[in-house]
Order: C-alpha cells, then structure tokens, then sequence
C-alpha cells in the first residue's frame, strides 16, 4: 500500500493557504488570528500524516507485546523488534504534542494584544486603525 | 475583505504572490513522498518498550527531554507576556466587579450542568496525568482537560461565583512549581550520573537507568526516584505531574486574564 496520503496532504494545504489568505486579505484583526491559528493547524497535520503507517497501530506497547520491562537487562530487546516494525511513527506525534501548546501560548499573545488594540482603537478593523496615518 | 481605492494595486499584488505561494505551498506538500523515511522512530519505538510502555511520552520526556523542559518555558513565556500586556497591576489589584451580564446569560441547564461536568473534566484530566506513561495522554492534554473544566465554570457562572475559585497569584506559583519540579528532577539526574560515573548527564532517567550507567538499586536509596508501578517508568510520572501543573496553571491563567479584559470596556 502506499504509504503517501495524498488527501491529507492536500487538506493541510488548504487549510496552510486558507490561513495565509486569511492573514493577507482579511481586515478583521481576530480573522487575522483565526489565520494564523489555521496555519498551525495545517503543519500539525502535516507532521500527523508523516506519522501515519498503513496497517499500523499505536505507538504504545500493548499487553500482548512484552512490556516487563526490567532495568539494565537487555536481553528481551529483540521481542519489541515486531512493535517496532508496525507501530506507526512516534516521533511526529511528539512534536504535534509540543506544538499545540505552542500554538495555543502564541494564540493567548495574539488575543491579548488584540484586546490591547481595541482598547486603543476602539475598532478591530485594521483599515481603520491606521487611516490617519500617512 | 474591504478595499478601497488607494488599497486595490497593493491588495492586486497581494493576491498574485498569495497564488504563486499557495501553489509552491501544495506542491512541496504533494512532494512529500520522497522523504517519508522512518529515520529515528524505528530506533525510538524499538528501544521504548523498555523504559514506560507509552513511546510517545518515553520521547517527549526521556529522549527528547530538553525539548519538553524549553516548551514548558515558552508556556511561562507566553504568561508572563500575557501578564505584561494586561498589566502587572492586575496581579495586586485584584478588584473583581462583576459584570451583570455575564451570569445572566447562562440559562438553566447551563447552571445545573457546568459544575458536575466540570468535577469530571477535573478528575479526568488527573487520570491522563497520572497515567501519562502507560496509557495515552501525558501531562499536556491533562492539564488542558483540567484547565478546559476550570474555564466551563468560568464561563458560565462569572469569575466571582465560580466554584473553582482560583487567584492570579495562586496560579502563578503553581505555573512556576510545576516548572520547578521539571528542572530539579533533571539536577537529581545530573547528581547521580556524576557520582556514579563521573560526567553529569543533565535530565538522566535515574529511576530506569537505561544506560547502565549508575547501577540502580546498588545501595538500596539511590533507586528513590523508581515510581512504584509495575512498568517501572523513572521519572517520567514525576515529569508529567510537573508539565501537568505548569500547562493547567498556564492556560486557567490565560483564561482568567482574557475573561477580566472584557469589565474594562
């Protein structure tokens, strides 16, 4: 089977466009973040998909693998060998992990400095926040 | 999308490069497939049974550590920028008028509903976090689904009336104790490896000792940090109740400063 997802692929990178068009062309400053937060989304699911293998399960050693795991012996190594040639791949799913508080750090950012805006401005309209200048 | 006429050319331009963008965009995408090698996570997934069962928080924490303890200071980050942005004042000050419309909103089911849901968010999130490495989860979607039932009952009976009445300054020291936990189990790690084996490894799973550098349960204390479960997993618990505690304070305090910038309009 192939392993390349073709859909999901694309998917991503609808929502990465949808994201950047959203961050260019809108004028509403939460659209705007709306934007940027589709972008975050579209990478995690890029990195999701590389993880995917077909036919593959969890990355998680389940009870009928051997899970005793005794320390500084090493001899029961080779019995992951079978886990390990059809979980899927576990280190995308790590970096997904890190990323979404990440992201939601960087959403709390955006948001507070919006508010921030709005205080200021008393519009969440970009267009109207800078027609004095220049 | 609002254009007027001075604005048209730029929003032109614009439109042409955000084309050309999205098209190199999906093309990288589509040519993904010459990359998609298992690279590390055969090694990973191959070596991880041994130290917890779930692989996912064996990398976050154990191989990847110095990841995870930068990520939790981009968490603290994010706070403190948060924190800066509404002004320290709002730290001492500490004045909570409540608006009206806040808990007049909310209709009955809502009110009847929000604080048993919100008892269960909370003791949900803490399984995830304490079952971190054997079962899916860890302490970033734990401290989420608690932090996700303190914001329920933010939300829908006011920050004055809530149950789970917290303070700004009670979750700060919680966001820097669970970071601190993270930090000085890591120096626990550097302590025993120098020790035993005379170069300090910083971040050292001391309760597994996958290395078999400093020969666990030599001298019957220096296992302390072993977590009594029968996987055996070091300490992976102990970081995940530290992430655990830093992401739940993190985002309960994230909500409770966007929910207090709505009195000042």
């Amino acid at each position: 089977m192939e392993p390349f997802q073709v859909g999901s692929f694309l998917t991503a990178g609808v929502l990465i466009v949808t994201g950047l068009w959203a961050l260019l062309m809108m004028d509403n400053i939460l659209k705007k973040i709306i934007g940027a937060n589709l972008i975050g989304d579209g990478v995690n699911l890029v990195l999701i998909t590389i993880g995917y293998r077909p036919g593959g399960f969890i990355p998680e050693v389940m009870h009928h693998f051997h899970a005793t795991a005794t320390p500084s012996s090493y001899s029961h190594l080779l019995e992951f060998g079978e886990f390990a040639s059809n979980a899927s791949y576990s280190l995308p799913f790590a970096l997904v992990l890190t990323n979404i508080v990440i992201g939601a750090s960087t959403l709390s950012v955006m948001l507070a400095l919006a508010v921030v805006l709005y205080n200021k401005y008393h519009t969440l309209s970009v267009h109207k926040m800078f027609e004095g200048e220049d | 999308m609002k254009t007027s006429d001075y604005q048209q050319g730029r929003n032109i331009i614009a439109g042409v490069s955000l084309v050309i963008a999205s098209f190199v965009i999906l093309r990288t995408l589509f040519q993904f497939s010459d990359y998609l090698i298992p690279g590390m996570s055969y090694l990973y997934n191959l070596y991880s049974g041994n130290i917890a069962p779930n692989v996912i928080t064996v990398i976050l924490f154990d191989f990847r550590g110095y990841d995870t303890l930068g990520e939790t200071f981009i968490l603290i980050t994010a706070v403190i920028t948060t924190t800066i942005v509404f002004g320290w004042g709002s730290l001492k000050g500490y004045k909570k008028k409540e608006t009206p419309e806040m808990t007049e909103k909310s209709t009955v089911i809502q009110r009847l509903m929000a604080f048993p849901l919100a008892i269960f968010l909370v003791a949900f999130g803490v399984t995830i976090v304490l079952g971190g490495h054997i079962s899916p989860g860890g302490g970033f979607p734990g401290g989420a689904v608690i932090a996700t039932g303190y914001f329920l009952t933010v939300v829908i009976y006011g920050l004055k009336k809530t149950p789970l009445r917290f303070t700004h300054r009670y979750l700060v020291n919680l966001s820097t104790i669970g970071a601190l936990i993270f930090l000085l189990t890591g120096v626990l790690g550097l302590v025993a490896t120098t020790y035993y084996y005379g170069t300090g490894y910083y971040l050292y799973n001391t309760g597994v000792d996958p290395y078999d550098i400093i020969h666990v349960g030599a001298f019957g204390w220096d296992n302390l940090l072993d977590y009594p479960d029968p996987t055996h997993p070091g300490i992976l618990p102990y970081l995940n109740i530290g992430v655990g505690l830093n992401v739940l304070a993190g985002l309960s305090l994230i909500a409770m400063f966007l929910m207090e910038a709505r009195k000042d309009e």
